[in-house]
């Protein structure tokens, strides 16, 4: 019935009545329009008492006096040196922007730098974990065989006035602080890490712990499960450079050390709601970055314009770097609160994964995930695996719904891009399966797309979201435009 | 230099009519407000800067609503639209034709028809079903011998494409 009325609503928008302004809306913004005009004519009414001479006289004494005053405040904040005293602002070529975003990417997880990430995920890192240890590794200069390389990264989350009118945010229980422990030795291929989420009263309500043997999840339920692990997760590789997104740089000093503030802005739809439908929103991202190790100091997350009373989250970040040998590690594993249970799931994923992306170098990959779904089969659909109440109802809601529940291994990719904010999910499934996601829905049609020059037959279906579905290498890709795209555009194929 | 009272009546003569304009446009009274307010306060703001050189206030105005108009549009449908150059100087009179015609249809669904006769084949057979006939899903299923799948889609890509025609319309036309 709902969704009748909805429609219904829709047609009747198209009625002259509805088209008439509010009444009061017409009055408020009248007196707004000539208070702006009124205001212009004050002035303008001042300067007109004054001869053009009386005006030069009075705008040289206005001039020296707003030096004397700059003059006062410059000395007096350069005395006590522990404010903010940048040279804000200041040019950085569109070369040195592109090289200061790609070492941003570089080295932070995504959800010091993603809307999207930073505001659903809840402050849970498992990939975006894995990625930092490939970005330890590459930067260890470390050769020995008995020391990791470690990194701790402590977040402390303080939600603004504006939080509750992002459902991403309220819908899941949230944490106040967040630590990840990660070390890699890449001599022995060993890496260990943790991460871990507290509420604003301490309580841990998630913990995720993994090693190259094993892993521990911790949803905030009765137990936690434990994972052998039969073979390596593979590596996943993802292509953080930024290309061409409309960020703003500008330099700023604190304490005589010099940061990037980077600003950015998007249109999200996930803090409006779950359906695709949701409307969107503008999240503007500010974040600061030390200029020197390109490490994201602090998030802070907007609605609309920059403002304190617009501030829907600001995650302050702290690391430290070491080495560390593996005994001391060990001392390092979570407690967790409850019973831990074995689980006999297994990951054996088939080689060889990989992704197809679109050939223009506009598009990024900006999210990749790793889902299998023997998990899946056991503790996700057990109610007793998340916290009680409707808090863990949610949680539950939100992992299922965010998981592909029906293949048995996949990667997810979003891939967007920048120019045309157009974007597209893909999931690659192995081995090939033969279920058709579209079956059902509506007829494909049979084309052929260009993989690095080689000729693959897809199924392209056109309905409220186009879906393109192929096999390529013994793995099946389905991906899911979220805009219309109406040309196909042509793929290169990067193995992982 | 304008006065208090000439703002005043260049607001009362003209106030309805951009706001039907951009409510018509983007189906949405919240979005008419807003533009509608921004229509208006970069008009005073730009009297300020240059209170010599305009010479048709009425004109520059809808100057002023067409490009609050045209920015949105890039916002929203993320392109650039093109414009009739030719027709840049007579916005205000495009803006009067348009409500007319709106105003000129005796029913909700004759205006609708103005709209959904431009969508694509599948989506104009379900929007005129749905939406002028007045059939219900399953009706409309049973029908085109189509299963709900199809419908909810199809309905919801019309949807879609007739907020995106109605707010492109006088661009491309």
């Amino acid at each position: 019935m709902k969704k009748i009325d909805k429609d219904q609503n829709f047609i009747n928008k198209f009625d002259k009545k509805a088209s008439m302004p509010d009444p009061v809306f017409r009055y408020h913004l009248k007196q707004q329009v000539l208070a702006e005009f009124e205001k212009q004519n004050f002035f303008s009414r001042l300067l007109n008492k004054f001869t053009p001479i009386q005006i030069g006289a009075l705008s040289f004494a206005s001039t020296c006096l707003v030096l004397f005053t700059a003059f006062i405040i410059v000395s007096v904040y350069t005395q006590k040196s522990t404010l903010t005293i940048g040279d804000l602002g200041k040019g950085i070529s569109e070369g040195e922007k592109s090289v200061i975003l790609r070492n941003i990417y570089s080295v932070n997880p995504i959800n010091q730098i993603s809307p999207e990430t930073a505001l659903n995920s809840n402050g849970y890192q498992t990939v975006d974990a894995r990625n930092s240890i490939e970005n330890l590794n590459s930067n260890s200069a470390n050769t020995q065989l008995t020391l990791f390389q470690y990194q701790t990264l402590k977040q402390t989350y303080n939600y603004g006035d504006k939080a509750q009118l992002c459902d991403a945010l309220t819908n899941l229980p949230h944490p106040s602080k967040t630590e990840s422990y990660m070390a890699a030795n890449n001599l022995t291929n060993q890496y260990y890490i943790k991460n871990t989420s507290y509420d604003e009263n301490g309580q841990l309500i998630r913990a995720y712990q993994a090693d190259d043997e094993k892993r521990i999840e911790y949803m905030g339920g009765e137990y936690a499960i434990r994972t052998t692990v039969s073979a390596p997760l593979p590596n996943v590789t993802t292509d953080n450079t930024l290309k061409s997104i409309n960020a703003t740089i500008t330099e700023q000093y604190i304490n005589g050390k010099k940061y990037y503030v980077v600003s950015n802005n998007e249109d999200v739809s996930f803090c409006t709601g779950l359906s695709t439908d949701a409307p969107t929103m503008k999240i503007i991202n500010q974040i600061l970055v030390d200029s020197e190790t390109y490490k994201v100091t602090n998030s802070k997350y907007y609605i609309d314009s920059i403002s304190d009373s617009n501030l829907i989250l600001d995650i302050k970040s702290e690391y430290t770097d070491g080495f560390a040998v593996w005994e001391m590690l060990k001392d390092n594993f979570i407690q967790i609160p409850v019973q831990i249970r074995e689980d006999s799931m297994t990951i054996t994923p088939k080689y060889p994964f990989g992704i197809v992306i679109p050939k223009s170098a506009d598009y990024l990959i900006t999210n990749t995930t790793y889902t299998n779904n023997a998990g899946l089969a056991s503790h996700y659909f057990d109610r007793a695996f998340y916290p009680a109440g409707s808090a863990g109802d949610k949680l539950m809601y939100a992992q299922l719904v965010n998981s592909n529940t029906s293949i048995s291994a996949a990667y997810g990719v979003v891939v967007r891009d920048s120019n045309t904010h157009t974007s597209l999910k893909m999931t690659v499934q192995t081995p090939a399966s033969n279920n058709s996601t579209s079956e059902g829905v509506n007829t494909p049609q049979s084309i052929t797309i260009d993989i690095d020059g080689q000729k693959v037959a897809a199924k392209y279906y056109d309905y409220d979201e186009n879906v393109l579905e192929f096999v390529y290498k013994d793995c099946k890709y389905v991906l899911t435009y979220t805009d219309d795209l109406y040309t196909i555009p042509q793929f290169t194929y990067i193995a992982l | 230099m304008l006065t208090s009272n000439e703002i005043s009546t260049i607001y009362d003569t003209n106030f309805e009519k951009i706001y039907r304009f951009f409510y018509y446009r983007f189906m949405s009274k919240d979005i008419a407000e807003d533009l509608s307010s921004e229509t208006f306060v970069q008009f005073i703001q730009n009297i300020k800067k240059t209170p010599d050189t305009i010479i048709d206030p009425q004109k520059y105005l809808f100057g002023v609503a067409k490009n609050v108009y045209m920015i949105h549009l890039r916002h929203k449908y993320h392109q650039i639209p093109t414009y009739d150059v030719e027709k840049e100087q007579e916005f205000g009179s495009q803006v009067d034709e348009f409500l007319d015609e709106i105003d000129s249809s005796d029913t909700i669904e004759e205006i609708a028809m103005k709209f959904i006769v431009k969508l694509p084949d599948r989506q104009r057979e379900i929007a005129d079903l749905r939406f002028i006939q007045k059939l219900s899903l399953t009706e409309i299923c049973q029908k085109l011998d189509k299963n709900m799948n199809y419908v909810k889609t199809t309905q919801r890509r019309a949807i879609k494409s007739l907020k995106e025609i109605v707010a492109n319309e006088m661009l491309y036309n």
